[in-house]
């Protein structure tokens, strides 16, 4: 589990919404220092499983897809096997993403993941409207 | 998703967003604080991407590599070596290290006196600037190159 500020939040927003392409907002994502974070702090099935959820919210606002990009994108550039899961498809760039991956040779399989275990977890509610709840369970 | 082909009749994916949300906006007053030599040309808006102001007239998202590659290559644009050669109306793309397209726009003020050219451009959700050819976000890419459609 990690936990992600205001800002920084913010700043996957900003990138996803200054992104014209699949590669420049998947490059940008993983130069950023929180993606960088969530692949050196946890593991693939909890990122697959943060992946699921946060694809998953019905309202989506620029920090919040920003956010599932980013786990998406620790998630295929971590250092173990990565196996993705079909729910890439919920994001317009998400297949355009995994064949990245593919390219860079980062990715094998493709596969439903469930692990809830962890999560990622804001410190601060972002600026309003830019609201993402920490899960209180 | 619209129809959209190059000039020779070969179709280009592309899409239109839905929904402009006030986090789009926010972030454009953001960027016209952090670029404050750079004239806001129009609000944010969804409809369209760079590319699609640069090659879609504004109508659509055209967000594919390939796609720009194909139309450069279709629809005839001839590289400019040099930006000090470019005219208003030719067009920059903007490219990553990796030699992806990230960015485009279509150069409006070039030449003598101006030493850098003056760019057009949509920063994706966010609206349009008239800018200097380096003052636009960083991740658009360091390599720019410059084209002319000679059809």
């Amino acid at each position: 589990m990690i936990r992600l500020t205001g800002s920084e939040l913010i700043e996957l927003g900003k990138l996803y919404a200054l992104a014209n392409t699949p590669p420049s907002l998947y490059h940008a994502l993983a130069k950023n220092s929180s993606v960088r974070r969530m692949r050196t702090e946890m593991g693939p099935a909890v990122l697959a499983a943060d992946f699921n959820r946060f694809s998953a919210r019905d309202k989506r606002s620029e920090v919040s897809l920003g956010l599932a990009y980013a786990t998406l994108v620790a998630l295929l550039t971590h250092p173990e096997r990565v196996e993705v899961p079909r729910t890439v498809e919920r994001l317009k760039w998400g297949r355009a993403f995994v064949e990245l991956a593919k390219s860079s040779g980062l990715v094998t399989s493709t596969r439903v993941i469930d692990a809830l275990q962890y999560r990622v977890q804001t410190t601060t509610s972002p600026a309003s409207p830019l609201i993402l709840h920490p899960r209180q369970d | 998703m619209i129809r959209l082909e190059t000039s020779q009749g070969t179709g280009i994916d592309n899409h239109q967003d839905a929904e402009l949300t006030h986090q789009v906006l926010a972030l454009h007053k953001q960027l016209k604080r952090d670029h404050p030599n750079a004239d806001e040309r129009c609000d944010a808006s969804v409809n369209y991407n760079c590319h699609g102001l640069t090659f879609a007239s504004r109508r659509t998202w055209v967000f594919k590599p390939l796609d720009i590659a194909m139309i450069l290559d279709e629809d005839e644009y001839t590289e400019i070596p040099d930006m000090h050669g470019t005219l208003p109306g030719d067009i920059v793309v903007y490219f990553s290290e990796q030699g992806d397209p990230n960015h485009s726009g279509v150069i409006v003020g070039a030449g003598p006196p101006l030493i850098v050219p003056k760019v057009c451009s949509k920063w994706a959700f966010c609206g349009e600037f008239l800018h200097s050819l380096h003052d636009c976000p960083p991740m658009y890419g360091p390599i720019k190159k410059f084209y002319r459609c000679t059809r």
